[in-house]
């Protein structure tokens, strides 16, 4: 069983990040950034599907090389092998064109029987890396897994948990598999692991490694942009009650029943 | 609050390599998830979160610094400190079990044990299916643990223990303590094993200070021990002071941690808290507390990432980690009473953390050789003149 996991860094909100004037994103040095929350979930479901089923792991991330510690992380964790896909043609894509080098890597790793996204970026919340990988590779794309029940040499058995309830679904494989947080408690790091990981070089693969066209990856090749930047509307309409304790009970009370609260 | 970062200064960070930030991180995230959601419930009914032992040993955190042969992680000096002032950043408790576990129980039997000791325990030690526990003080005996009273005798058999040990970390929980008794006036070292006959552990009540953690009481009556007991390497008072410099040294770390986290939480209230209309973190007598933390704390990293070093280079002085243990646990104590005062009266409830950190750092300034003692130490050596007599 080969699967490859892919994973990303985030800037950590909201201490790191800040949102200019002018609408753009202004993240505060290196350290600001994380791997994404989901992805230890992710990296742990490749790794749990090893540990029954045995094969490898591989673990690719697309973007700076400052990415290079998160797949180090994972090769902690356990993970057999790192890629890192960068360069000023590949970095900055949209989830589209992330898609698109993402896949080319795959296609480059050659045969492959599971791929392993998070449901969704902590950052752009897009939830399109996903099925956008599975459509290009032309294979089954499951979302929102929350456990995988079953897997052998050629189907997979997973539950979906969606917001009207759980839905148990069966695919063939290859195929692309989102998980959701909690699908497993993320191990942590050993430093046995770490140890081993942090003498490892991580291969990296730039466009032309990858064979694909430049047009098609990075900023230029994203056809989606983010025109602007806005944090979320400061909370408003709190209103403080003042008086003694009776009154005030009896104007909240008030209120409710003028809003129709109840 | 947001997510614990620590408090860089000096980019003091620039001074560690990737896998001891790697190490760092890992269980900076297991202290952040694992110890503090539970910890002040532990501090409060004065119980180890037993549970987390195994887990700890998964990660390789007991006697991290020793070599892998020995089922240990082998990591750097460095690394090991890091380690220790994330765990005191969560309670220097939970700190303190690893230190004597790793710093104290496992390097006494690695420096002093035979083959077949090490074999036995070390591994199972690293893994945390073995707890072990130092006993050096005695009820009579602490800073001069050297007068100690407890007395071993050869028997045909192996070797007769009689004596007590007081304040063990560790000594209730314990499957193997090291117990340091005298053979004809020569301090030398034992591996107890627990259920032995004549030997028995009682939990110390009425602690105010290092609560989630395990203090003891061991009894020694007539406890015969088999002669394959003794650790054959052990000679003198400085077999056990080498196992103190060992863990002396976490110390000088984890009390940094505990530093950090009462920092961390001083600045965040004090840009919160609100008085006469504006954040008392403008208020100039605030920002002076703020300042001495971080000053002190900065200072204290970089006396423990030089001793470091010099401890992985093999030029590490025992007087130099007195220093260390002697100004970092000093300041990490005063970072906890300003965080405290800083804090108003949240600073002396639980949900806020700091008064736990400085209860717990009252212990950390006493045990392992006083503040005092370590005075001591450091002006015989500078002055060439003994302090002691
Ligand atoms: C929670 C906790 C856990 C502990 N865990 C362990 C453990 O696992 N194993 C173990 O062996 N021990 C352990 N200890 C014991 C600890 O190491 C001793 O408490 C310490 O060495 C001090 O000894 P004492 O308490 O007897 O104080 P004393 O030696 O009686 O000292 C009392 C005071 O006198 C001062 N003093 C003593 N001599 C001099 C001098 N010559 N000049 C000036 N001042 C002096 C001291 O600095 C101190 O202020 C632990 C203690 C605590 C509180």
């Amino acid at each position: 069983m080969k699967t490859i996991v892919f994973i990303k860094e985030v800037p950590e909100t909201p201490d790191g990040v800040k949102i200019s004037d002018s609408g753009q994103l202004a993240v505060d040095g290196d350290r600001a950034f994380l791997t994404d929350p989901i992805d230890p979930y992710s990296v742990e479901t490749a790794l749990k599907i090893r540990e029954e089923k045995g094969g490898e792991v591989i673990v690719v991330s697309a973007g700076s090389t400052r990415a290079e510690k998160f797949l180090k992380e994972a090769l902690a964790m356990g993970a057999d092998e790192a890629v890192l896909l960068s360069g000023a043609e590949i970095e900055g894509g949209d989830p589209t064109a992330t898609a698109r080098a993402l896949a080319a890597a795959v296609r480059k790793s050659g045969d492959f029987d599971l791929l392993v996204v998070g449901d969704r970026a902590a950052d752009d919340n897009s939830a399109v890396v996903g099925p956008v990988l599975g459509q290009l590779l032309d294979i089954p794309v499951l979302t929102y897994v929350s456990e995988v029940r079953e897997v052998d040499a050629d189907t997979i058995r997973v539950v979906r948990t969606l917001e009207k309830g759980r839905e148990v679904v069966e695919s063939s494989l290859p195929a692309v598999v989102s998980v959701v947080k909690g699908i497993h408690e993320p191990r942590y790091p050993s430093l046995l692991g770490i140890r081993k990981a942090s003498k490892r070089e991580v291969p990296k693969w730039t466009a032309a490694d990858l064979g694909e066209d430049p047009a098609r990856l990075g900023a230029a090749g994203s056809p989606t942009r983010m025109r602007s930047l806005a944090p979320p509307p400061a909370p408003s309409g709190v209103e403080m009650i003042e008086g003694e304790v009776e009154e005030a009970a009896k104007t909240l009370v008030a209120k409710i029943i003028d809003r129709k609260v109840l | 609050m947001g997510r614990f970062k620590g408090i860089d200064y000096y980019q003091v960070e620039e001074l560690f390599s990737e896998e001891e930030i790697l190490v760092r991180d890992s269980v900076r995230a297991f202290v952040t998830d694992r110890i503090m959601p539970d910890i002040e419930r532990h501090f409060d009914e004065c119980t180890l979160p037993l549970e987390l032992v195994p887990e700890l040993g998964r990660l390789g955190l007991f006697g991290a610094n020793l070599p892998e042969e020995y089922g240990c992680a082998g990591v750097s000096n460095v690394a090991y400190g890091l380690i220790m002032q994330e765990l005191e950043r969560g309670d220097s408790g939970i700190r303190s079990f690893v230190s004597v576990q790793g710093g104290l129980a496992m390097t006494g039997i690695f420096l002093f044990g035979s083959d077949e000791q090490k074999k036995r325990w070390l591994p199972a030690m690293a893994e945390g299916r073995k707890i072990g526990c130092f006993g050096l003080t005695e009820p009579d005996h602490g800073s001069d643990p050297g007068s100690m009273v407890t007395r071993a005798e050869k028997t045909s058999a192996g070797w007769l223990l009689n004596g007590a040990k007081m304040w063990i970390t560790n000594g209730s929980l314990a499957d193997v303590s090291i117990v340091w008794a005298k053979v004809d006036g020569r301090i030398r070292g034992f591996l107890v094993e627990k259920g032995t006959k004549g030997f028995t552990p009682v939990q110390q009540k009425g602690k105010y200070s290092l609560r989630a953690s395990d203090t003891s009481e061991l009894i020694l009556e007539d406890c015969e021990i088999p002669a394959k007991n003794l650790l054959p390497l052990s000679d003198g008072l400085v077999s056990p002071l080498k196992c103190l410099t060992a863990a002396r040294y976490g110390i000088a770390w984890g009390a940094i941690g505990a530093a950090m986290d009462c920092f961390d939480r001083s600045l965040a209230y004090a840009k919160e808290r609100v008085q006469f209309n504006r954040p008392i973190g403008s208020f100039q007598l605030v920002q002076e507390k703020l300042v001495y933390m971080a000053t002190e704390i900065t200072k204290g990293q970089l006396l423990a990432h030089r001793l470091g070093r010099l401890k992985d280079e093999g030029k590490m002085t025992f007087t130099q980690v007195s220093m260390a243990k002697r100004n970092n646990v000093q300041i990490a104590l005063e970072c906890a009473r300003l965080a405290r005062d800083l804090l108003g009266a949240n600073g002396i409830t639980s949900e806020y953390h700091v008064i736990r950190h400085m209860l717990n750092l009252e212990t950390v300034k006493t045990y392992e050789g006083t503040h005092d003692i370590h005075t001591l130490i450091l002006g015989t050596d500078l002055t060439g003149l003994s302090s002691f007599h």
